[in-house]
């Protein structure tokens, strides 16, 4: 119990402060957007979004299988082009749910895929940033499918739930702009092209 | 508590240093962080946002410095003109030379960073990396040309023994990993040369698709760390009966040699698209950082051009301040002297300058002390005199009086400090006489003077010796005069009592001793030979003792009576009502054997006076009986006798007159008419105007003889009326006089 009230805690602060952070920077950059250097034009909106995520039992706890629909910004794929490596992370949380209260997140895992374009060969190369495996693929919509693309992912402990309970599991996709080199980030900041934020989408956990 | 935490914090000079301190670190690890991400990159963002809020704190400080500046402008507060003009001097010394450096800095930078790339160098990049691809495609052929072979070998194989086969084909080519896959996708046998890995890497749908549209594939697959591969997958026509379809896959190594160039021609593109692709996110980064570099400089510059100013003027502040201080009198203000340069000097010698101000200032104190005190001394010298002391100017203007003045005079001088002597004498009349002595003496031009004054005023009958003297050496202007007076009245009685006294005590000794013998012995002549001698003998014996005897008697007669002139009686005062005995003493002479005709006009309202009743009565008998006897032989012989009211409310007097209309008094008899053994009549004692004027001086009153208009004599007496009324409050009236004439009664 009292790791998760910590994990509770840690999760919203992390967020918040991510959250805070990034308000702040925006409107500093903001302000700054008034310095003597013209910033490229955005064009082509990009989004993320969950088509599909379902959890089924596993051996000793719930496994997820998810697509992430990705389509990238014309300025992420032009930096991807560039040689800039993207980093795709999946939020997922567990939440147990209150009728009077406020949700509590109760697991968090995150996950992340990087893409990268090698020219050499002409291939985007998906790789896995925990497990450290990767695929290639001469075409970016078949790399950005399988970079949104989870199976039998495991995500929830048995050990975690109690019999009770209700819970509730969601997931959430975004474009990382903290691993972005710092010039870029910058820009990720405040333009609403880099702004891919998947909503977050929700999913009552089959008992 | 809060406001001082922050005044501190805001102008203290170490908190602000330590700020820039960690303000410049942070800068600096920005501007690390923007060339390699990999250091300071994930802290980018926080760095960013410490130096933006290092600025927000300075540029609040900086506009709490110009709240300020301007507050105390408003209030006019010493030095801030001098402090605002330096500290524009310095921003504007700050700002211009940052801004230029800023400015020529922004235009190397993007100059700079331009310089970077060339189309020459681009195009260099992308033609080695066709290059390569052209030198790796040839072995692509042959890994493909092998593959076929192998697949050959594959479909000629037994099932068994198809992970030995396998296994033959891949050390025999060398290649990395063979693996056959079954024609949905199964693996259906597998060989790598690297035992650790236990699951074959899969063909992906884009390579089957290829595969499956009868193509074979061959491609470059970057796996991880581990360099090139070239991945080929070629189908498999099974010689089996299942006529299934499968697919063989190679991995082959590229060669070291070969895999180090593509992978550092690959590297030196990448990095040169990523740099071009950056160009832009590049200038706008370092702008960032290199405005926020400017921004804190001139900010803080801003800030140094306040602290600088207020430091440089705080001390001419101080002296301002100072100054104005001393300006209102306050010579106790001491600066504290915190530095050795001109300005110390300076303040140094303020310090000493108020110090001597204060030096001279004490001293003058002191002898002003001093001037007052022997100025308090000398008026208690003059106070406890009993000489009354008048000061007068050139214009005869009151400049000093005494205490004892007032005592002198029965008027208070004091109010009239500052105004002409001859005013006191319009308010009041009887000191005129004494006014125009003083006056006549001063025109007079003498040093020094001295007058006897006879006054008749509250005190009544006065004599005043008056002594004037040029005031020198002190600083007035020419005909300053001190004027001394002494009220002599009682000592010139007391001399001249004592000196009729004295002729009385002698009149008695030497003449009224032998009186008696001589008297016996003419009776005893008269006696022894009366009988014995004839009768004429005895009428002539009878004469000359009976005129011996007659004539020792009318000697002790006049003996007695100058004894009783001369001898002090005591007086007791009490109220009469001075009209009333007049009219009781006139009853005694009316129709009894007298010739002449009395008349009385006493109109006085004013007739209270404290005197001794038997000796007014006898006053007013002598000067009866004197009048009398000067008429006796006129035909219609007058005698008038009348009473008045003069004088001011505080000096009234009642004014008695006794006229006749006899032969009046001669010039040479007037000037010693009241003095012992002065008579115009042939039988006359001579003592009669001496015991008048004795119990008129005795009472505090005035006579004065004098010829009326109509040629008799006219004697005139005034006395001062008492304020109780007879038969009133005596007692209080009778203090109110003795306190007011205490030296009078007790002289007589």
């Amino acid at each position: 119990m009292h790791a998760q009230t910590a994990l509770v805690d840690r999760s919203a602060v992390l967020d918040i402060s991510a959250r805070l952070r990034r308000f702040l920077l925006c409107l500093l950059v903001t302000l700054c957007m008034a310095l003597p250097v013209p910033l490229p034009a955005e064009t082509g909106h990009g989004a993320f979004e969950v088509v599909a995520a379902r959890t089924e039992k596993g051996e000793d706890g719930y496994l997820l299988s998810a697509q992430l629909d990705i389509r990238l910004s014309a300025g992420a794929q032009e930096a991807l082009e560039n040689g800039i490596p993207l980093v795709i992370e999946f939020q997922i949380q567990a939440l147990e749910t209150h009728v009077w209260l406020w949700d509590e997140v109760i697991e968090e895992i995150r996950h992340a895929r990087q893409i990268s374009y090698h020219a050499l060969s002409r291939t985007y190369v998906v790789r896995d940033i925990k497990t450290g495996r990767q695929q290639n693929f001469r075409s970016l919509q078949d790399a950005l499918l399988m970079a949104g693309f989870m199976q039998e992912l495991p995500v929830l402990d048995y050990q975690l739930l109690e019999d009770d309970k209700n819970y509730v599991m969601r997931l959430r996709g975004s474009l990382d702009i903290e691993s972005l080199p710092t010039p870029v980030r910058l820009l990720a900041y405040v333009s609403s092209a880099w702004d891919m934020d998947s909503e977050w989408h929700k999913w009552q956990l089959a008992r | 508590m809060a406001i001082g935490t922050v005044r501190r914090f805001g102008f203290g000079i170490l908190p602000i240093l330590a700020m820039f301190i960690v303000l410049l670190v942070s800068l600096s690890l920005m501007s690390d962080a923007t060339h390699n991400s990999e250091r300071f990159g994930e802290h980018y963002s926080w760095l960013l946002l410490i130096n933006a809020l290092g600025l927000v704190v300075l540029g609040a400080l900086v506009v709490a410095n110009i709240i300020w500046l301007l507050g105390q402008q408003r209030k006019k507060a010493a030095g801030i003109q001098l402090t605002t003009r330096m500290v524009v001097m310095f921003v504007v010394l700050a700002v211009a030379p940052v801004s230029v450096v800023y400015y020529f800095s922004l235009q190397f930078l993007h100059r700079g960073i331009d310089s970077w790339f060339d189309v020459r160098i681009e195009e260099a990049l992308g033609d080695a990396l066709d290059l390569g691809r052209t030198a790796l495609d040839v072995r692509l052929r042959d890994v493909l040309h092998l593959t076929e072979q192998m697949a050959d070998e594959v479909s000629e194989s037994p099932s068994a023994t198809l992970s030995l086969n396998l296994y033959d084909l891949r050390v025999r080519s060398g290649a990395a990993e063979i693996t056959l896959l079954g024609s949905d996708g199964r693996i259906l046998a597998s060989s790598s040369a690297d035992p650790t890995d236990i699951v074959p890497s899969q063909p992906t749908g884009e390579m089957l698709q290829i595969l499956h549209s009868g193509r074979h594939y061959i491609g470059l697959d970057p796996v991880g760390d581990t360099g090139l591969y070239a991945r080929a997958l070629v189908p498999v026509q099974s010689s089996r009966q299942d006529s299934e379809v499968y697919t063989l896959q190679t991995l082959f190594p590229v060669s070291e040699r070969m895999g180090m160039l593509a992978d550092s021609v690959q590297s030196a593109f990448v990095h040169y698209r990523e740099l071009a692709y950056l160009r832009t996110p590049l200038k706008f980064s370092y702008t960032l950082t290199l405005s926020i570099v400017l921004v804190l400089s001139l900010l803080a510059a801003i800030w140094m051009a306040f602290y600088s100013a207020r430091r440089l003027v705080a001390p001419v502040r101080d002296l301002a301040e100072a100054t104005r201080a001393v300006a209102e009198g306050d010579y106790s203000k001491r600066l504290p002297v915190a530095s050795k340069d001109e300005l110390g000097f300076l303040v140094r010698s303020f310090n000493d300058m108020t110090r001597r101000l204060s030096r001279a200032r004490d001293a003058a104190q002191k002898s002003r002390h001093q001037v007052e005190s022997q100025r308090a001394y000398l008026e208690a010298v003059l106070a406890n005199l009993s000489s009354g002391v008048i000061g007068l100017d050139s214009d005869s203007v009151i400049r000093a009086v005494n205490t004892a003045a007032r005592q002198n005079l029965g008027v208070d001088i004091k109010p009239y400090l500052g105004k002409k002597l001859a005013d006191v004498g319009e308010d009041h009349a009887f000191l005129t006489p004494l006014i125009d002595v003083i006056a006549s003496k001063r025109s007079g031009g003498k040093q020094a003077w001295q007058a006897e004054v006879t006054l008749f005023g509250i005190n009544g009958h006065q004599i005043l010796i008056c002594r004037g003297a040029s005031l020198k050496g002190v600083d007035l202007r020419r005909g300053s005069q001190i004027i001394v007076f002494d009220d002599v009245t009682a000592l010139i009685q007391a001399q001249r009592d004592a000196a009729w006294g004295e002729v009385a005590r002698r009149l008695a000794h030497e003449i009224k001793n032998p009186l008696t013998p001589i008297q016996l012995s003419a009776e005893r002549l008269r006696r022894r030979y009366i009988d014995t001698m004839d009768k004429d003998d005895v009428e002539v014996l009878d004469r000359a003792t009976r005129t011996i005897v007659n004539q020792v008697e009318a000697m002790k007669k006049m003996v007695n009576a100058f004894n009783e002139y001369a001898r002090a009686p005591k007086i007791s005062l009490e109220p009469i009502k001075l009209n009333m005995l007049v009219n009781e003493v006139l009853d005694l002479y009316r129709g009894n054997n007298v010739n002449a005709a009395i008349r009385t006009c006493l109109e006085a309202e004013c007739d209270n006076v404290e005197g001794d009743t038997g000796r007014i009565r006898q006053l007013l008998h002598n000067l009866v009986k004197n009048a009398l006897e000067a008429v006796h032989e006129l035909d219609d012989a007058q005698v008038k006798l009348s009473t008045r009211c003069g004088g001011e409310l505080d000096s009234r007097y009642i004014e008695l007159c006794v006229d006749d209309n006899g032969p009046g008094f001669r010039e040479h008899v007037l000037e010693n008419l009241f003095e012992p053994y002065v008579s115009t009549k042939p039988r006359g004692s001579g003592l009669g105007l001496a015991i008048v004027k004795k119990i008129v001086e005795e009472h505090g009153g005035m006579i004065a003889a004098e010829t009326s208009p109509e040629g008799g004599a006219r004697i005139r007496i005034r006395l001062l009326v008492s304020a109780v009324a007879v038969g009133g409050e005596g007692g209080e009236g009778s203090g109110l006089r003795n306190s007011t004439r205490p030296s009078r009664d007790a002289g007589l």
